[in-house]
């Protein structure tokens, strides 16, 4: 399950933001993040997909929120107060991504970077390209363009 | 440069350059003395003449050459302008046109050279002074040979000139370029030598590169005299020094200037086009044949009417002027740049500038704290951007003028054509839209344009028989109101035949024979806007082509524009556009569904209507299961913003505690608590303070208009009016056709943008029923007995199958999304919040194609018993009426009553209560059980329209009562008075023949026997007078035809509370 174009594998180290979404670690290249934003004002919008949590106003952009958890097949989880939202690109749109909870950025070596298992949960596991170890957990590296596709 | 920007520089010149020559040659048409015009068009096709050499386009140049000569005369008046000449011109211009566009579209079609020969050697004719324009087959030389044109034709006999050109040194700087001169010059004969004298060179050292220092002394053999070169030549200021000399005047004779061999034999025409007997066969037979195809109007006429001539090639020219196909409309050609004063962007740099400054006071008056600075740099920031806004839109404003002046060809063509004499008035007041605007508005008006030069101006015998001048005129005028532009095409012809458009829309099966003689002029003339309507009594090139007015209406939609028509018969029809300045800034109302906030385009907005809850009663209405209001004596439906937002537990904010509790009403029309139109039972409730009684209850509604769609939007409550900046949507959103977009908010939040169009096609179906149930209570008073149909909402299956169910068994419909559906073995349920319906498919119990899950969108919900209960189908259609010739064989099976025909299409009529009982016998036994109890009430049902007797009958009979009928008040009297036991109820109609129901219960209630029941009336009057009556009549209810529950439910009431008395009179709601 690798992303065909622009593959991150193949250069020498991947930087990853690692973040946590109902229990599961996952990580997203860090050069595909434009922002981190704490205590969004979301606006809800009615008749949207289930995974659409709403838009936000991100320095006079609109920007659609999804919500991850239930993106990925996890969990349907509720906005928390201060949940953390990335904002991430991806074909020339910005999309915020909420997570549970921020955890750090790594530097991977390329060879380190696993292919996917095959028992992940299908939602998750279409979209995940590798998995890498960091500080004893597994972190799942996400492919941003099928997250927000 | 490269040479790709510098082709494109010149598309851009060229096509300025020609726009500009096309309005100077239409105006050459009625001003043929004014030597400036003549002047000016000259220039025009010189410069593009020396454009076109310098960035190698040798066929326009040569083109443009050919014209120039011909203009040239004219200009020395050795011809005059005649109509023939205008129209062979102006087929120049287009297909110079046509050739700048090929230019950046690489090579250069054959068909256009031939066009351009065809067209060349036209032109050469009028220069001499031939008036028979265009040879009608192709010319007898080769298109080679017409082309080599300097060389060959002339060379022989001609006049040796001796010219000298010395040019300034700064000539270049001043735009003139000794090589484009010598070039030219080379079109008007043969150069036989060109020396250069290189003595003004100075040392290489000394040398500035873009200074001339080179002069020239040509020899030309011209056979056309020295007067051309002068000609030629008098554009050069006088500080150059260019000179002309004739060493040999062979012959001054012009006459045998053109070469026999591109001269056409006069035999090759037909007779018919030198003698024009029919003025529209005349000027289209040339034009077909003749001109270039470029001026693609033609394209259909020749397609048509002369299958021999040469194919016409040419890509069609822009879409305002072409036939207009369907798709050429919704996408006119991106813009790439746009002009933009000087003025404006120093504006702009401006302002830029002070911004700058103003936010340095700011960050210097927030660092120092000092809030008396802080709120002056606010302020002038505010102020700026104000201007700032203001100077950006500047930038993409054009004139509609630029609109207004394309429709003078098309005018002048079509008028031409067909025979008739229409001059075009203008007056633009110089009204300036935005850019996109401007490309949206051009194709819908040229239609609007075309369409009254076709349908509303007469021929001019015609006009002289009515009285009115030969000449018709359109005027087109653009003026401001109220921030919104407002555009007017008017025609003093016909106006619109009422008659005729009646007769058609029934033709059309648009409108039924029944209602066509009650709709208003408004309601007639929208039927213009209808799909498929066209009263071109004869099809022409034009309109009557398919594309419509309704295409007009949708294009005008689409931006927020609208459409209005006035006309008076006889002296001329008005179409009014109403169109907004810009798309990209508008103006909104704020207003707020369970505490968020949406923004609603104004332009949209008809009125904003305040409802006081304890009208409700009496304002909305619930009809064939929707809600429908009266708004300015229209039946409209109501739409819950909610609902279409498919917002599941609606709450409401308590008036006096502030909460939010959930709403329990499912209809808007529900009233909360005791009915509203009920006796008051408890005289205490108002004093203390019933809830209905506070301001925070009442209801607000927008009615929103698109197209011919009017609704009203029930929304929580209205904010404000803002100035919204339309951010699109992320790809994740824009399947979620109630938005057209996002805002942010002053407070930095974001409002949705609602789409009026997107909302009005979601509650397509409501406005349908609200339509249709409008339609059978309008026929009820005109034609009572004639309605033999029967209202049925068609719906999809799988693979094509339609089915139907009879209208009034639908409660409402349901979008389903995948989330609602519950699976419990066998037994699917719809679930809505704590609302569980039962749910079905056709196919659970008839033999038809099986509906996929994913097919599952819509629900249909009907009543079973007590019950709802949900029928799936893959789409609403329709609701339409249908014959009732019910083929109870062919398809007969459980669940389906038998089919109809629904067109050619067969539908399958859907029998709700087998489908249940199929699915699930044993529910039957609760019917059953209801059904059987032994003292079910009795009731009289009076109407005299058949098919409401049945319907009502039906009704109560399957809601448990014992129904008797009568036709109208005698007979009921009658039954009354030799029934065996009295009526529980009566429920009778007002408006019958014989004796009315005002009637019928005055007389009832003078027997005191009868005083005692209830009679509720059914029917479609309303407004505070006939309740009054009704009052003092007796009649105790009164109740919507068609409203199935509301009927059951004042029966239910009156069931068990009996009559109230007459001497407490009732607060009429």
């Amino acid at each position: 399950m690798m992303p065909t174009s622009s593959n991150p594998a193949k250069r020498q180290a991947v930087q990853f933001l690692v973040f946590k979404v109902c229990e599961a670690i996952l990580g997203i290249e860090i050069d595909r993040v434009s922002q981190i934003s704490r205590n969004v004002t979301i606006t809800g919008v009615y008749s949207a997909p289930v995974h659409v949590k709403g838009v936000t106003n991100l320095r006079g952009q609109i920007v659609t929120v999804l919500d991850l958890a239930s993106r990925l097949g996890l969990a349907a989880a509720g906005i928390a107060h201060g949940q953390p939202m990335i904002v991430a690109s991806a074909a020339g749109e910005s999309v915020g991504l909420l997570v549970d909870e921020l955890d750090d950025i790594v530097k991977v070596e390329s060879k380190a970077i696993m292919p996917v298992p095959r028992h992940l949960p299908r939602a998750l596991g279409s979209m995940a390209w590798g998995v890498f170890t960091s500080s004893e957990n597994l972190v799942i590296a996400l492919d941003v363009d099928r997250v927000v596709g | 440069m490269a040479d790709k920007e510098l082709l494109a520089l010149f598309v851009q010149d060229s096509t300025e350059l020609l726009r500009n020559l096309e309005q100077d040659i239409l105006r050459l048409e009625d001003s043929s003395d004014d030597t400036d015009l003549l002047g000016d068009i000259f220039r025009y096709t010189h410069t593009l003449k020396g454009n076109a050499g310098i960035v190698g386009q040798g066929l326009i140049s040569d083109f443009a050459h050919e014209m120039e000569d011909l203009l040239d005369k004219l200009r020395k008046r050795e011809i005059s302008v005649s109509t023939q000449m205008v129209s062979t011109l102006l087929s120049s211009v287009d297909l110079l046109e046509s050739m700048v566009r090929a230019c950046t579209g690489g090579a250069f079609p054959e068909q256009q050279a031939e066009a351009c020969d065809r067209l060349s050697q036209a032109i050469q004719r009028l220069a001499q002074g031939e008036e028979q324009p265009i040879s009608a087959e192709a010319p007898a030389s080769s298109p080679e040979k017409a082309r080599e044109r300097p060389a060959e034709p002339r060379g022989g006999e001609g006049n040796i000139l001796q010219i000298s050109i010395a040019f300034g040194a700064g000539a270049l700087q001043s735009g003139f370029d000794p090589t484009v001169l010598i070039e030219e010059l080379s079109y008007l004969g043969r150069l036989e030598s060109v020396e250069v004298d290189l003595s003004r060179l100075p040392p290489f050292k000394e040398l500035e590169p873009g200074q001339v220092y080179l002069s020239w002394s040509l020899r030309l053999n011209c056979p056309s005299g020295a007067q051309p070169v002068r000609d030629l030549l008098s554009f050069i200021p006088p500080e150059h020094a260019v000179d002309v000399k004739v060493l040999s005047a062979l012959t001054e004779e012009p006459s045998t200037v053109p070469s026999h061999a591109s001269s056409p034999e006069p035999a090759v025409s037909p007779p018919a086009q030198v003698l024009p007997t029919n003025p529209i066969q005349a000027v289209a037979g040339p034009s077909v044949r003749g001109e270039p195809p470029g001026s693609s109007e033609l394209g259909p006429v020749a397609a048509g009417a002369a299958p021999g001539p040469a194919p016409t090639g040419i890509p069609s020219s822009p879409p305002a002027d072409g036939p207009a196909p369907a798709s050429a409309w919704s996408s006119p050609p991106a813009l790439e740049s746009i002009r933009v004063p000087v003025s404006v962007l120093d504006r702009l740099m401006e302002l830029a500038g002070e911004m700058v400054l103003t936010r340095n006071q700011l960050i210097q008056s927030v660092a120092t704290g000092d809030e008396a600075l802080v709120e002056r740099a606010c302020q002038r920031v505010d102020a700026l951007t104000g201007d700032l806004q203001d100077a950006v839109m500047a930038t993409r404003m054009q004139p509609i003028r630029v609109v207004f002046d394309k429709f003078r060809r098309t005018v002048r063509d079509l008028a031409t054509r067909q025979g008739k004499q229409i001059r075009l008035l203008a007056d633009d007041r110089g009204v300036e839209l935005d850019t996109t605007v401007i490309e949206a508005i051009s194709a819908p008006m040229a239609h609007l344009v075309r369409n009254a030069v076709d349908h509303g101006i007469e021929f001019p015998e015609k006009r002289l028989e009515a009285g009115k001048p030969a000449v018709g005129t359109i005027w087109l005028r653009a003026r401001h109101e109220a921030g919104q532009v407002i555009v007017e095409v008017k025609d003093d012809g016909t106006g619109l035949d009422a008659d005729k458009i009646r007769a058609h829309a029934v033709g059309l099966g648009l409108l039924k024979p029944s209602r066509s003689a009650s709709l208003s002029s408004a309601e007639i003339h929208s039927l213009l806007f209808k799909p498929g309507f066209s009263t071109a009594s004869q099809v022409t090139d034009l309109s009557g082509r398919g594309v419509g007015l309704d295409v007009v209406h949708t294009n005008l939609a689409a931006i927020g524009a609208s459409i209005r028509i006035d006309s008076s018969p006889g002296a001329g029809c008005v179409f009014q556009v109403t169109l907004p300045l810009t798309l990209a800034i508008m103006s909104a109302i704020l207003v707020q569904v369970e505490g968020e906030r949406f923004a609603i385009p104004q332009a949209n907005i008809k009125e904003l209507i305040r409802v006081r809850a304890q009208d409700l009663g009496t304002q909305v209405i619930r009809v064939g299961g929707v809600d429908v209001t009266w708004v300015r004596g229209e039946l409209v439906s109501l739409v819950r913003l909610s609902d279409l937002l498919g917002i599941r537990s609606p709450t409401f904010v308590h008036p006096r505690s502030g909460e939010r509790l959930p709403n329990k009403r499912r209809n808007i029309a529900d009233r909360r608590g005791p009915d509203a139109t009920a006796p008051r039972t408890d005289p205490d409730r108002r004093r203390m303070g019933d809830r209905r009684h506070s301001r925070a209850s009442a209801l607000n509604m927008v009615v929103l208009a698109t197209g011919d769609c009017t609704f009203a939007l029930l929304v929580d409550s209205l904010l404000d009016s803002v100035e919204i900046v339309v951010k699109p949507f992320g790809r994740h959103l824009r399947d979620c056709q109630v938005y057209a977009g996002a805002t942010v908010l002053g407070d930095g939040h974001v409002a949705l943008i609602l789409d009026v169009m997107g909302m009005s096609r979601m509650a397509f179906v409501a406005e349908k029923t609200a339509t249709a149930a409008a339609h059978e209570l309008g026929m009820k008073s005109e034609v009572p007995q004639e309605e033999d149909k029967l209202p049925v909402v068609l719906m999809a299956g799988a693979k094509g199958e339609v089915f139907c169910l009879p209208l009034h068994q639908v409660r409402r419909v349901l979008k389903v999304d995948g989330s609602d559906i519950r699976t419990v073995g066998r037994r699917r349920v719809l679930q809505r919040g704590r609302e569980v319906i039962p749910m079905f498919t056709v196919d659970q119990v008839a033999d038809t194609v099986p509906l996929p899950p994913e097919q599952q969108r819509f629900a249909l919900v009907f009543r079973f018993g007590e019950r709802d209960m949900a029928l799936l189908c893959s789409q609403v259609m329709d609701i339409v009426e249908l014959e009732d010739d019910l083929d109870r064989f062919t398809y007969r099976q459980p669940g389906i009553s038998g089919s109809l025909y629904y067109g050619e299409t067969q539908v399958l009529v859907v029998d709700p209560k087998e489908l249940v009982l199929g699915v699930f016998p044993h529910w039957g036994d609760d019917l059953e059980d209801a059904g059987d109890s032994r003292d079910r009430p009795s009731v009289l049902v009076v109407d005299d329209s058949a098919f409401f007797l049945d319907h009502i009958a039906a009704m109560m009979e399957e809601a448990g009562y014992q129904v008797s009928r009568a036709a109208d008040g005698s007979q009921a009297l009658g039954l009354l008075d030799s029934a065996a036991s009295p009526f529980d109820l009566i429920l009778t109609d007002i408006e019958m023949p014989v004796m009315d129901g005002f009637d019928f219960v005055t007389r009832l209630r003078r027997d005191p026997r009868f005083q005692d029941i209830p009679v509720i009336a059914i029917t479609t009057l309303t407004g505070r007078e006939n309740l009054l009556r009704a009052r003092d009549a007796g009649i105790d209810a009164f109740s919507v035809k068609l409203d199935r529950e509301h009927v059951l439910e004042r029966c239910r009431y009156y069931l068990e509370h009996g009559r109230e008395t007459p001497t407490e009179p009732r607060e009429l709601q």
